[in-house]
């Protein structure tokens, strides 16, 4: 890959080949421009919230509409916790919730942080 | 566990420290506290001997409250002395104590519920007696004591109703009123008598026997007399404060218990009615008053402060009556809460009120006590007496435990109390149990015979309470059934016993009147008939009792057979579980070791490969084919991993069927096309025989038929050998109903299986260990899904086989039949399949977030679609209804969004109904792509289902194919377009 973004997600163990390929069109330019809208997107203030509030159905709401961000943008160790956080509240409950979500919004900030430096 | 649903909705913290001590007293003090001085104490032990027997039995007490104080720190539960027991002996002694307590707790609610009536008897000149009455065991009951007992009773029940703090706040008050009472009877009677000295008490001991022994006999009550002040043991889980604090309330308690029994027989010692030279005259002759007089406390008290002292010291009276009842039901109500939410009482008792309250077990032990107005105070008095049997189990287990468990810690304070503690319950167990060894009195003969019956409920609620343990809790000791059986043999052996002695007792007494009366014109014909009637009489009541014991004794031992018999079951089937789990664990040790092997040769030629693709020098050439045995083996490793997930989706009954019209003959005929070609190569013969077919089209799951033959075609070639044969046969047995029967069988003349190995080939994770079969790589799962699948059909599969002639499968599978295909409707299929020409065309693509959005907006726009877009389903619903037929060639809409969702803006459109508005073709887009999505998705009348992430080519044949088949006049609904890589 010739973006450096890219091919840190790629070592990263993000699915970016595979994304690049079937989503992105091979366009790379693309693919990063996308990558970039990361930092403004709120579904992770909104699954924070929603954690504080204790409802499992609102995290349930917010990890759902992030987990199709992250398997859009290929961003797959974003993708798995955010699936068992899912799968946990799917059922209604907040088993091992907390922990997962603030491993996630921990891991969230690193890929944040990333994008927003890497040019 | 015991404890888990703390913190989980479970019992709240209110109660206070004072509260706590209050409850404690309450359960402890009750009517007999007011009677006993002038009928057991004083005539027992005297007034010295009282007080040393009553603070020697308060302080042995304490010892047991050490116990219950020290486990309460490690085991705070509602269930007590039965969840100590549980956790640190079993759970059958946890069933036992339980049993017993509950028994206890119980009976002391029905011996205060029948208390009230004895003021008014007593102390309100009859005032209760009214109405018609009955006799039941020489006592009168009635109608207006009835009443009474019940309007009680309803009181209690509205108190429960009234929430735990309402309940806390009256015991409490109760308790100060009971408390003050005595203080003030006791102030009384030294302020009416100033010169009261020890002269007044004399004798300060009763006579007769030794002054040790009377007070002995006195300690020997304790049991008695204090049972109920660990009752706050079961609301530890509600108290307020460090329950490090309670072996102060504990001690307070019982020093507060101490004082009411030493108190109130200080006040009956010290004033005699006239004539009477002392107390122990007064008491000798106790028979001969009625009313005040013949209840020494209050005599004394009325007699110090006149008719205003006996009304406060009857206020006191009901009180130690009504705190018995509220203390007595909070504990047992805890106990049964807490066996509840063990698992071994119905799930109703854990029911909780608003306020946290064990409504439902308060409720229940109030319907329960209906009866007790009914049968009156004597019949009751029997089961109360066996209360002390049961508080006696549960300090014996207290005991015990805290012993056992300090042990482990190295508490030797503890073990020491321990040990004391059960040495002194397993001492009054036996003189509470055996008759005439304890010199102040035994229990009534009908005791033992309820003793015996709660025994037997005992063995039988063990009974059921085995049949539904399925984690194997009880059963593990024969313990309890022991303990039961023995004491329904002695009680019952006991109750004949004492009954015949009783009935022996009235016809001597009868003969005795019968020779003093003169013979009553005698002769020796009438004595001789007096006399005959007088045997024939014990004859007769003998044989009833042992009829009656003959037919507990039975019954004991059929519930026991019954037990016995369960456990055995239960064995074996664990024993036959556990060779089955090991058998079960080898099997998947040996697939594992196979599976390392079959995953290690792909990995190991993707890694070789990839490394030789990576040297420098490589041409193009080699490139090529180097990525081609990568691709191979990537292929083979992903077979591996999809066969592994079938297999668990198959072992959890995630697995449903999907049927639809298939033509069963084209679908076998395309599992002999597939492998035709490899068979030849291989140089084995493979045919084919499927003409026989009356009905081609049925409806079945194409595919995983299409699996199961894949699998054993599979198998079958290779495992036979070159210049051997494979036949591939569809035939169909009949038709029924429209469910036609086919059979299936792939036959090969290859290696065969062992007879031992055939029994097992449909198990999962097996392979047959033999040189040939190591060398053909497998996972040893094909068979089981293959068998799997066609049980999952409602067919059966069978292998007949021989080691070195060859294996035929045989599938037999009914179906139903599918209509005959219109002619001309593949054309029209495969019109829908072909590709479109997106351009110009315009498309809503409806999500709520941006960069998916966008992604998919650019990836439709490369398409040549002309894109707009909606935030939500809202948005998009309105976006159609207002844009005229034909807006859109196409909806991509998205599940879950804000402010509409895509499932109910797709019904939206659909209501539309205005050709080319409502019937638009509409994609759905998830992140969920399960057999259930995919089938709400249809339901809410989309088209199409492509999960997400989007990928191109999917969204684009998707898309194509609704569109042509919208304009071919049809529905494309066909369900799942991409699954793979979904969630």
């Amino acid at each position: 890959m010739q973006n450096e973004l890219l091919d840190t997600l790629a070592q990263k163990g993000c699915a970016i080949s595979e994304m690049l390929a079937e989503t992105f069109m091979g366009k790379e330019d693309f693919y990063v421009r996308m990558l970039r809208k990361l930092p403004a997107n709120t579904s992770m203030d909104r699954l924070k919230a929603a954690l504080d509030a204790n409802s499992a159905q609102r995290v349930f709401d917010a990890s759902h509409e992030l987990k199709g961000l992250y398997s859009t943008l290929g961003l797959s160790p974003l993708w798995k916790i955010c699936n068992r956080i899912v799968e946990t509240t799917r059922t209604g409950s907040m088993d091992g919730v907390a922990a997962d979500v603030e491993a996630l919004a921990r891991m969230h900030a690193e890929y944040v942080a990333l994008v927003s430096a890497q040019r | 566990m015991v404890s888990n649903a703390r913190g989980s909705g479970g019992l709240t913290a209110y109660l206070s420290p004072f509260a706590a001590f209050a409850l404690s007293v309450g359960c402890s003090v009750g009517w007999g506290a007011f009677v006993m001085p002038g009928t057991i104490f004083l005539p027992g032990a005297g007034p010295l001997g009282t007080l040393l027997g009553i603070a020697l039995g308060a302080a042995l007490m304490l010892v047991i409250g050490m116990n219950y104080h020290y486990l309460m720190q490690r085991y705070p539960d509602a269930g007590g002395a039965y969840a100590y027991v549980s956790r640190i002996c079993n759970h059958d002694h946890g069933f036992l104590c339980a049993w017993f307590l509950v028994l206890a707790y119980v009976a002391v609610v029905w011996a205060n519920a029948s208390a009230f009536c004895l003021i008014g008897r007593n102390l309100l000149d009859g005032l209760f007696q009214a109405g018609g009455h009955y006799s039941v065991a020489g006592y009168d009951v009635y109608t207006g004591e009835i009443a009474v007992t019940l309007a009680a009773l309803a009181a209690l029940a509205l108190v429960c109703l009234g929430g735990r703090r309402l309940a806390s706040r009256i015991n409490t008050l109760l308790a100060v009123v009971l408390l003050a009472g005595i203080a003030a009877g006791l102030a009384a009677v030294f302020a009416a008598c100033p010169d009261a000295t020890a002269k007044a008490f004399t004798p300060l001991f009763a006579e007769g026997t030794g002054r040790a022994a009377q007070v002995f006999g006195i300690l020997a009550l304790a049991p008695w007399a204090f049972v109920g002040f660990e009752s706050i043991s079961h609301s530890v889980e509600e108290f307020n404060f460090n329950r490090r604090r309670t072996i102060w309330i504990l001690a307070a308690a019982l020093a507060a218990g101490a004082f009411c029994y030493i108190g109130l027989t200080v006040i009956a010692a010290s004033t005699v009615p006239p004539g009477c030279s002392g107390w122990n005259d007064y008491v000798a002759r106790l028979g001969e008053y009625d009313g005040v007089e013949g209840l020494p406390v209050f005599y004394a008290v009325e007699n110090a402060m006149g008719r205003y002292g006996a009304e406060i010291l009857c206020f006191a009276t009901f009180a130690a009556i009504a705190t018995g009842l509220i203390g007595n039901l909070i504990a047992a109500s805890r106990l049964l809460y807490a066996m509840s939410r063990d698992g071994i009482m119905p799930q109703w008792f854990s029911r909780l009120s608003a306020d946290g309250a064990p409504r439902s077990a308060m409720l229940f032990i109030v319907a329960l006590s209906l009866f007790v107005p009914f049968v009156g105070r004597t019949a009751i008095g029997w089961i109360v007496d066996v209360t002390t049997i049961g508080a006696c189990v549960a300090y014996g287990y207290v005991s015990y435990c805290a012993f056992a468990r300090a042990r482990t810690e190295g508490r030797r304070l503890v073990m020491a109390s321990g040990a004391a503690g059960l040495a002194a319950s397993a001492a009054f167990t036996v003189y509470f149990l055996v008759p005439n060894l304890w010199s102040l009195g035994a229990f009534a003969p009908e005791s033992y015979l309820v003793l015996a019956a709660w025994s037997i409920a005992g063995v039988l609620c063990f009974r059921r309470v085995i049949g539904m343990d399925r984690e194997h809790r009880f059963g593990k000791t024969t313990v309890t059934w022991l303990v039961m059986i023995f004491l329904i043999f002695f009680t019952s052996l006991t109750w004949v016993k004492q009954a015949t002695h009783r009935v022996a007792g009235e016809v001597m007494q009868r003969i005795g009147d019968f020779y003093a009366g003169g013979g009553q014109g005698a002769g020796s014909a009438g004595e001789g008939d007096f006399i005959g009637r007088q045997m024939s009489y014990v004859g007769d009541a003998l044989m009833r009792y042992s009829l009656v014991q003959m037919v507990l004794v039975l019954l004991a031992l059929v519930v026991m057979f019954s037990i016995y018999r369960h456990l055995s079951r239960r064995e074996r089937r664990a024993e036959m579980s556990r060779v089955r789990a090991e058998a079960r664990s080898r099997a998947k040790s040996t697939f594992l070791s196979n599976m390392s092997h079959d995953i290690r040769t792909p990995m190991n030629a993707i890694v070789g490969y990839t490394a030789l693709a990576e040297r420098a020098g490589t041409t193009m050439e080699q490139m090529r084919a180097y990525l081609a045995k990568i691709g191979a083996a990537s292929d083979h490793l992903l077979a591996l991993i999809n066969d592994i997930l079938e297999m668990s989706r198959i072992e959890s009954g995630r697995m449903e069927l999907d049927p639809s019209a298939v033509d069963i003959a084209a679908l076998v005929r395309g599992v002999y096309d597939m492998f035709l070609t490899q068979m030849e190569s291989k140089g084995v013969a493979f045919s084919l025989d499927a003409g026989r077919l009356v009905h081609r089209h049925v409806m079945c799951d194409g595919n995983r038929l299409n699996r199961v033959l894949l699998n054993l075609v599979g198998n079958a070639m290779k495992f036979t050998p070159p210049g051997g044969t494979v036949e591939l046969a569809l035939a169909e047995t009949g038709c029924e109903g429209g469910r036609a029967g086919y059979e299936l069988r792939v036959k090969d003349s290859g290696i065969g299986m062992s007879p031992e190995f055939a029994a097992h080939v449909f198990d999962a994770f097996t392979r047959e260990r033999t040189a040939t079969v190591n060398s053909i790589e497998g996972t040893g799962l094909g068979m089981a899904i293959a068998k799997n699948l066609v049980e999952l059909m409602g067919g059966t599969i069978k292998v007949d086989t021989e080691r070195g002639k060859g294996t035929e499968f045989i599938i037999a599978v009914d179906f139903d039949v599918a209509p005959e295909p219109v002619a001309g409707s593949d054309a029209s299929e495969k019109g829908a399949a072909q590709e479109i020409d997106f351009s110009g065309m315009k498309i809503l693509l409806a999500d709520d977030n941006e960069i998916n959005r966008e992604i998919a907006s650019a990836l439709l726009s490369d398409a040549g679609f002309e894109v707009d877009t909606a935030e939500n389903g809202k948005v998009a619903v309105e976006k159609v209804a207002g844009g005229g037929p034909r807006r859109y060639d196409a909806v991509v809409m998205d599940v879950r969004m804000p402010v509409m969702g895509g499932y109910e803006a797709a019904r939206a459109i659909r209501a539309l109904g205005v050709e080319g508005v409502g019937d638009v073709p509409i994609v759905a887009l998830s992140a969920n792509a399960l057999e259930d999505d995919v089938k709400a998705a249809l339901a809410a009348g989309m088209d199409a289902h492509v999960a997400k992430p989007v990928r191109a080519q999917v969204l684009m044949e998707t898309l194509s194919k609704v569109i042509a088949s919208r304009r071919a006049g049809g529905s494309a609904a066909n369900g799942r377009t991409e699954e793979k890589d979904a969630e």
